[in-house]
């Protein structure tokens, strides 16, 4: 498999995961998923990936126990750190002022403000891939 | 700046504030009877003046004797200065009211009229000649004095036609008049304490416009309240004024300059004003004069204040169980028995209590909905997501098919209607510009709702010209929103089994979209208003064709013109088959930053 064809999917809701994840796996792309900033943290140390969606709003274990956006944040924070060449695709439920500030700072290529149409989103993702 | 209009309490100085002119005349008509006439006398800018006027009581209250006795010496009443004189030395208070007799012993008396504890004109009638008045002696005494200054028959010929009155006569008479003067003055009694109520109402309505367009504007509580403050300093030209609220529940205090303190010193100072201050009619107060300075250096040290303060006035806001306040006017420039002016600090304080409830209200049921929207996006996330799995899975099912993009097109619909309130009710606005082809995001959003087009038997054509590579900086998400809302309005508002064009130009500056469909009729006088939030046009309102909050073309004007500088058309043409309507979006390509 051809790395650049590596999707991340960072998402606490396991039904989503779960329906973008078969759609890319179908239409032939690598696909991880993580629930939340633990396992993405992990997943981003293991591999390079082309394209991250980020659910900005995630349940946390350890590393922010309270705040779930600042968790989301944290990851953004890390990737455009850490993997520049990757990707990210930020899915939010709302676009408050705090989100906004931390959107800009770090930049995402895309911002979904949810509910976004399953194949909108399987096809922004593909998009980013495509262009590299 | 909007300002607060300067609203006037009547006048009271004189009774012709009170009550009208002619009003007054019809009453003394029907006051006067036989007794020769009645007139009022008050003071207009500082000259006593006769009401009714001259002209009209003159020929009734004047007596033919009068024509001599005008050129008669002063006597202790006499009549060269006549009533007028009278009322003014009444007015004074210089003489009492009561009887009074002419020079010649010919007889009047007065009867105040008082209005809050001042006399503010005269009523006097009478004209009379009582058993000991004896006038034909005093005429020959005064003919004695002045020999041959007048014809002295012809003078006495007139005291028959000055009626003669019993003690009897004259005691039931004055009562009578007295009995009237008073219900005169109930009358205008009532007619103040109407103007005042329309004088409060105004002002009411004034604070209530004030607060209500401060708020539209998107100003916090607090910035309005200080700003009402500046006003009422301004109005009533009081030095400082400010609020003081603790929310008993919630840990939050509003208080507003000049003189902020925390909030535990407000509470403080709201604790000192219940039990120390003087309470009366609502209003609790202290004056230096009222005891040594024993709660005035209290709250000067409280506030802060360099020199205690002569007097405080304190109107409580009450807000139920939950929050309690002050409105406090430090050293105001008016005294505790000025009831009219404390009735507008009443009419105030009222006011402001009401419309705080109401944007408290306000605030909790956005928040309510925020976060119901809020809650809603994951489920309706789910759905989309899981439609497009099922839509992989059962490829070859066409009724399955159309189940789903049924319910793709409902959750669509929803998110649509959930993004615009969110829009609407959000007063920041947070843009992620960037560079996007908008011609794709016209195609995601026409592939929306071409299920939705697919109920109604809706065709939608798209038309691209120009350079479609093109690329517009915006927010994808707001452009997304006003688009999406032309295409539904267009699909809302088109007859079934019709066509909807969309049209896609790139031109040098700017790219236009334009959304035409046929439907029913806009009336030209609505053309700007269909713009204006939860407006619904005149046709569809009144026929009840379609459902609608009316928000939809608000939001794609605001989303245009305020995120993204462009512009917003509508054009109509009535053609034979009917109402053509075009809606057009101008957008530059590129951002300009946006004052939101």
């Amino acid at each position: 498999m051809n790395m650049k064809k590596k999707i991340l999917i960072v998402e606490d809701e396991y039904s989503t995961i779960e329906d973008i994840g078969e759609r890319l796996k179908n239409d032939g792309y690598e696909v991880d998923v993580a629930c939340d900033v633990k396992e993405a943290m992990e997943h981003l140390k293991e591999s390079e990936y082309a394209v991250v969606l980020l659910d900005i709003m995630l349940p946390t274990r350890e590393v922010i126990e309270r705040d779930p956006e600042q968790a989301g944040v944290e990851i953004l924070k890390n990737l455009k750190k850490d993997s520049p060449k990757t990707r990210v695709v930020v899915l939010t439920a709302v676009m408050n002022h705090r989100t906004h500030k931390e959107i800009k700072e770090y930049a995402p290529d895309e911002v979904m403000i949810k509910p976004v149409d399953g194949n909108e989103l399987c096809e922004t993702l593909k998009g980013l891939v495509e262009r590299g | 700046m909007e300002r607060i209009t300067r609203v006037e309490l009547p006048e009271k100085s004189k009774i012709t504030d009170l009550i009208e002119e002619e009003i007054l005349s019809l009453l003394l008509k029907g006051l006067n009877e036989e007794e020769r006439g009645l007139v009022v006398e008050e003071i207009v800018d500082g000259e006593v003046k006769r009401v009714p006027s001259r002209e009209v009581i003159l020929e009734s209250y004047w007596t033919p004797l009068c024509n001599y006795m005008h050129k008669f010496p002063l006597g202790e009443f006499h009549c060269r200065n006549s009533t007028q004189e009278l009322a003014r030395c009444i007015i004074k208070g210089e003489i009492q009211p009561g009887r009074h007799q002419c020079y010649l012993g010919i007889e009047a008396f007065s009867i105040p009229f008082e209005f809050q504890g001042e006399i503010i004109g005269v009523l006097f009638g009478g004209k009379y000649q009582t058993e000991d008045s004896n006038i034909e002696e005093r005429l020959e005494s005064f003919y004695d004095q002045e020999k041959g200054w007048f014809d002295l028959e012809e003078a006495k010929s007139h005291i028959p036609s000055i009626r003669k009155m019993s003690k009897k006569e004259i005691k039931k008479l004055i009562e009578r008049l007295e009995e009237g003067a008073s219900q005169v003055m109930k009358i205008a009694s009532n007619n103040y304490t109407l103007k005042k109520t329309l004088a409060y109402q105004g002002f009411r309505s004034e604070i209530m416009s004030f607060f209500v367009k401060q708020l539209q504007v998107g100003l916090p509580l607090e910035v309005i309240l200080l700003r009402i403050l500046e006003e009422v300093n301004y109005l009533f030209e009081i030095e400082s004024s400010l609020f003081l609220l603790t929310y008993r529940g919630k840990d939050a205090t509003i208080s507003a300059p000049p003189l902020s303190v925390d909030q535990r010193t407000i509470k403080m100072i709201i604790s000192e004003i219940k039990s120390g201050f003087n309470e009366r009619d609502g209003m609790y107060s202290w004056k230096k004069r009222e005891d040594g300075t024993k709660h005035l250096t209290r709250i000067r040290d409280k506030f802060g204040l360099k020199e205690s303060p002569n007097s405080i006035y304190a109107l409580p806001l009450p807000f139920g169980d939950e929050i309690e306040g002050f409105f406090i006017f430090i050293d105001p420039n008016i005294e505790w028995d000025d009831s009219d002016f404390v009735g507008f600090l009443k009419v105030l304080a009222e006011t402001i209590t009401i419309q705080i409830n109401l944007w408290q209200g306000t605030i909790e049921r956005e928040d309510f909905m925020a976060e119901m929207v809020h809650r809603l996006k994951s489920p309706m996330q789910i759905i989309m997501t899981k439609c497009m799995t099922l839509e992989d899975k059962l490829k070859g099912d066409q009724e399955f098919q159309r189940t789903i993009q049924g319910v793709k097109g409902g959750v669509t619909l929803l998110d649509h209607q959930t993004k615009g309130y969110s829009f609407i009710t959000t007063k920041e606005r947070f843009p992620i510009i960037k560079p996007y082809q908008i011609h794709v995001l016209v195609r995601t959003c026409i592939n929306r709702f071409r299920s939705i087009a697919e109920i109604k038997n809706i065709g939608i054509k798209l038309e691209e010209t120009g350079d479609k590579r093109k690329e517009v900086e915006m927010d994808k998400s707001m452009m997304d929103l006003a688009i999406s809302n032309l295409i539904d309005n267009a699909i809302k508002y088109s007859f079934p089994s019709s066509f909807i064009k969309i049209k896609l130009l790139f031109k040098e500056e700017s790219c236009c979209i334009s959304i035409s469909n046929k439907g029913y009729e806009i009336l030209d006088e609505e053309r700007d208003k269909i713009f204006e939030r939860y407006y619904r046009g005149e046709v569809i309102r009144r026929k009840d064709l379609i459902p609608g909050t009316g928000i939809g073309l608000a939001v794609a004007k605001e989303i245009v013109e305020k995120i993204h500088k462009g512009e917003v058309k509508a054009v109509s043409h009535h053609l034979r088959d009917g109402y053509h309507h075009t809606f057009s979006i101008f957008l530059p390509y590129h951002w300009e930053v946006a004052i939101l």
